[in-house]
């Protein structure tokens, strides 16, 4: 039976993390929408997860190691900028550090700015896609699990057999559909609308997940 | 002279020089108020700061030896969408018109000018304050509860932001009040887009 190895990075911080619950939250979502890929595909998938308690004792490159060999999917979310990503405050990838670990992967993200500098690094390093932001990722609060669904619609349509391209088409859509919900005030769609402009797609746009499955 | 919505603040130490175009002005907008002592008409704004707001300010207090550029400055510090109207008796260098555009005045005005040129020049900032959106934002935000206003509304880039701090933001146009602004525009042009 394929598999679809999966890499988590998760940042459930407690000190000064005040999107904790929202990133646990969407790893949850994220496992319930792999396990729903299994059964309906018939593909085994095999997930590690980088959160705080890991990135204390450990480096990323031993939870990589041996995955990158062959194609694998990462998810993240975490705090980031344009050059770094950050569990627990500390930097885990960044575009001098550990970039090349991606060699072989598509990257789904909710993280802030980092498609820019860091995805084009990982890119040039062999990472296959990236899907994610160039601005800042914003969590209006009234309507967080809207956001992490809308946020996570992209995932799911890849899951489903969909190319790169057509999952950014429908994370746009999903984010357009709460721009026009009248029942979220316009400062938090405007803050909606940011994360909308600033999706980025960037590598292999017609990936499919049966080639990330080996 | 047309209603206007917003206090107009004469900071002047001659209140005659102002008598005729506060004369104009009364009864067309929500309240004309003269201070002959900036700090006064500092402190006004700081209270006020809430309601849309004009200023008319000598540049050169004759009495108190008191200049306009620092007041424009203390001004901006309070809100950078309080537009300052600025008056002169005297001619302007170049040092003296770099301080005031520096400090982001609307306009400059010769004390001599016409009643009518003055309440031209309010209109027009008046104008202003009413097409720019964050002053929209800043009713809506008021008019909110002021637990609502004080518990944590969005996180952005790691940190977790209130109403009033937005607000804040909105009034000292940093990089987030940028950001709310920047947000409403784009969301406008999805509605006007994909309606």
């Amino acid at each position: 039976m394929p598999t679809l190895n999966t890499l988590q990075i998760v940042d459930d911080s407690i000190i000064g993390n005040d999107l904790r619950d929202f990133f646990i939250d969407m790893k949850v979502q994220a496992d319930s929408l792999l396990s729903e890929f299994s059964f309906k595909k018939e593909v085994a998938t095999s997930t590690i997860c980088f959160s705080t308690a890991e990135s204390c004792s450990n480096s990323l490159a031993s939870y990589v190691c041996g995955m990158n060999q062959a194609p694998f999917l990462s998810l993240w979310f975490a705090h980031g900028n344009d050059c770094e990503l950050h569990v627990a405050g500390d930097i885990v990838v960044a575009c001098d550090k550990e970039s090349y670990l991606f060699t072989n992967g598509f990257i789904y993200t909710f993280s802030c700015y980092n498609a820019g500098s860091l995805a084009d690094k990982m890119l040039n390093n062999g990472l296959i896609t990236f899907i994610g932001y160039t601005c800042a990722a914003h969590c209006p609060l009234q309507c967080q699990d809207k956001v992490a669904e809308a946020a996570l619609s992209g995932l799911s349509s890849f899951l489903g057999g969909e190319t790169a391209e057509e999952c950014l088409g429908n994370l746009r859509k999903s984010y357009q559909r709460l721009l026009h919900d009248s029942t979220i005030d316009v400062i938090s769609r405007g803050y909606l609308a940011n994360n909308y402009f600033g999706l980025a797609l960037k590598g292999k746009r017609e990936l499919t997940v049966s080639e990330l499955c080996v | 002279m047309r209603n206007i919505d917003a206090n107009v603040l004469f900071l002047d130490d001659v209140e005659g020089a102002i008598t005729a175009i506060a004369d104009d002005i009364d009864g067309c907008v929500t309240q004309s108020v003269f201070f002959d002592n900036p700090t006064q008409g500092i402190e006004f704004l700081k209270e006020n700061k809430s309601d849309n707001n004009i200023v008319l300010l000598d540049w050169r207090f004759s009495q108190n030896n008191v200049c306009g550029d620092k007041i424009l400055v203390d001004i901006h510090n309070i809100s950078i969408n309080i537009p300052v109207i600025i008056f002169t008796g005297q001619a302007i260098d170049v040092e003296a018109t770099k301080k005031m555009f520096n400090g982001h005045a609307f306009a400059c005005l010769p004390k001599t000018c016409s009643t009518e040129e003055v309440t031209k020049k309010i209109e027009e900032a008046y104008d202003t304050i009413i097409s720019d959106i964050s002053t929209y934002v800043a009713q809506w935000i008021n008019i909110q509860s002021p637990e609502r206003r004080r518990e944590p509304y969005v996180t952005s880039a790691g940190e977790s932001l209130s109403l009033n701090d937005l607000l804040e933001s909105i009034h000292n146009g940093d990089e987030i009040g940028k950001e709310v602004k920047d947000g409403i525009n784009k969301l406008a042009i999805e509605l006007f887009m994909n309606k």
